[in-house]
């Protein structure tokens, strides 16, 4: 039980002086007797593992992860799963209040915070702490027996859930897990299909629907349920990269553009995956996206001697040679002892008849490594 | 260009590729040109027909260099030899360059897609 006047509370936000205005509220509501401040996602997670907490108030746009990150990685683990948690936000999009259903946060407060607001939601989520629900006990149960194997038994337990709380998603979600942990993929779909149709904006859901008929090799239903997915909360980047492979192989080139675009803007990281698409891209020769991707990548991160080889194989293998040299030999000035690099010199110089210029990268080859086979066999040609 | 021109263009070609070989260090070249000892004609052993290479060097092996003008390159005669050369090529372990001026190459290279021959490609 949570005596909320004997709280202990921590409060995440990068502004310092945020957690002393949040302080001085607390206190003059009475709520709360310690204090405890971090500036990120990381330093939360240690303080978390480290104290006791009671109740945190976590600002979502903190640096290192997101509010909903740090939300995420607490709700899997078991030690800190069950700690109260209030979101406070400045975004009121629809896609964020699907990602805190998501990521099951107790409450969200939209900026700017005023008295009110936290007079109002922190003893409401104290309370729900203290006395949870008969859905929230049935589930809790359902999680118990699960983690024990006892699967038919978690079910029958979210079965009561749902019962409890007929108008609510979750139930028929936790369900449709637990059926996919017995392997029956029929089975959970159809609970899946139930929590979506409870909740058109239940993303884990969608997400499960897309990937059961993808492991079931039904490629037109995967798209539609993750497309879906993506629809609904763009933010998780795994599954649109995984929604543009499927359409990549399907050949559907210009949609998997779209995601990809939509994932690059939203990543903070947006050249690590232009470099994972480019990979895929090879895998099922979408060659010009590719292409398009590595000049981009070149563009903006300079000329890296492994991003204009893999240029130039693709140039390569759709036959334009004289711009596949171009790759190779700007390559070549940075990273002159690359045997793979000079190997694809040669083929490409053989290709196009220029046989004493191929006779170079060969012999250096060959030099490094007397008993490369390819290098010999090629060299052969250059008489 | 006239089948003279042609020929004279043809010519120049092949002494290119002797004057090459000479400068790679080979000795025994043989080539259809005048003051040369003409390379043996090659045959096709169930009818006996062939044709005579333009250039050949034996040494470490058996290099056979048949030269193209840009207009020759999709002469059916031209066909005939490549298909003859390569398979005597392919037999005896020896290896077939066609020889092409600059700018023909993606000719050539249709060419010998559309005759499914295997040959070096070599551009002077």
């Amino acid at each position: 039980m949570i005596d909320l006047n004997k709280a202990t509370i921590l409060i995440v936000d990068d502004a310092e002086n945020m957690f002393h205005s949040l302080r001085s509220v607390l206190k003059l509501l009475g709520f709360g007797k310690q204090y405890l401040y971090a500036e990120n996602g990381e330093k939360a997670l240690k303080v978390f593992r480290e104290r006791v907490i009671d109740l945190a108030l976590v600002d979502n746009n903190i640096p290192i992860m997101t509010g909903e990150e740090l939300i995420e990685i607490m709700r899997q683990d078991d030690d800190l799963k069950n700690i109260p948690v209030i979101m406070i936000t400045g975004n009121a999009k629809k896609e964020f209040v699907a990602n805190v259903a998501e990521s099951e946060i107790d409450a969200y407060i939209l900026k700017p915070v005023t008295v009110k607001l936290l007079s109002d939601k922190i003893p409401q989520v104290i309370e729900k702490a203290n006395h949870p629900c008969a859905m929230t006990i049935h589930l809790n149960n359902a999680d118990k027996k699960a983690r024990n194997g006892d699967f038919d038994g978690a079910i029958e337990d979210a079965l009561l859930a749902k019962s409890a709380n007929p108008k609510a998603s979750k139930p028929l979600r936790e369900i449709g897990g637990y059926c996919i942990k017995k392997g029956d993929l029929d089975e959970a779909a159809k609970y899946f299909l139930q929590a979506v149709q409870i909740n058109s904006v239940d993303v884990v859901a969608f997400q499960y629907l897309g990937d059961i008929f993808l492991r079931k090799g039904d490629v037109d239903n995967a798209l539609k349920y993750l497309n879906k997915a993506m629809q609904i909360s763009p933010r998780n980047l795994e599954r649109g990269l995984n929604l543009g492979k499927i359409l990549l192989k399907k050949k559907m080139v210009d949609k998997a553009m779209l995601i990809y675009n939509k994932i690059f803007h939203l990543s903070k990281e947006p050249n690590i995956l232009k470099e994972q698409v480019v990979g895929f891209c090879i895998e099922v020769e979408a060659v010009s996206y590719a292409i398009k991707l590595l000049n981009e990548l070149i563009a903006r991160d300079g000329k890296r001697p492994d991003l204009l080889f893999k240029l130039g194989v693709l140039f390569e293998n759709k036959g334009e040679g004289a711009k596949a040299l171009i790759q190779f030999n700007e390559a070549l000035l940075m990273d002159k002892d690359n045997i793979d690099i000079m190997l694809h010199q040669a083929r490409v110089y053989l290709d196009q008849g220029l046989l004493l210029r191929a006779e170079k990268p060969l012999k250096v080859i060959l030099k490094m490594n007397p008993d490369h086979k390819e290098a010999k066999k090629l060299l052969r040609k250059c008489f | 260009m006239t089948r003279r021109a042609d020929l004279a263009e043809h010519n120049r070609l092949v002494k290119k590729v002797v004057d090459l070989l000479v400068d790679k260090g080979y000795e025994n070249i043989k080539a259809d040109l005048p003051d040369f000892e003409k390379p043996k004609k090659i045959v096709w052993q169930s009818t006996g027909e062939g044709f005579l290479p333009d250039v050949t060097v034996s040494g470490d092996e058996f290099r056979i260099f048949e030269v193209e003008t840009a207009d020759s390159i999709d002469d059916e005669h031209t066909a005939n030899e490549w298909k003859l050369f390569s398979s005597y090529a392919e037999v005896n372990d020896a290896l077939l360059y066609v020889v092409f001026p600059k700018g023909s190459v993606e000719k050539v290279k249709k060419r010998i897609k559309e005759l499914d021959v295997d040959v070096c490609l070599w551009e002077i």
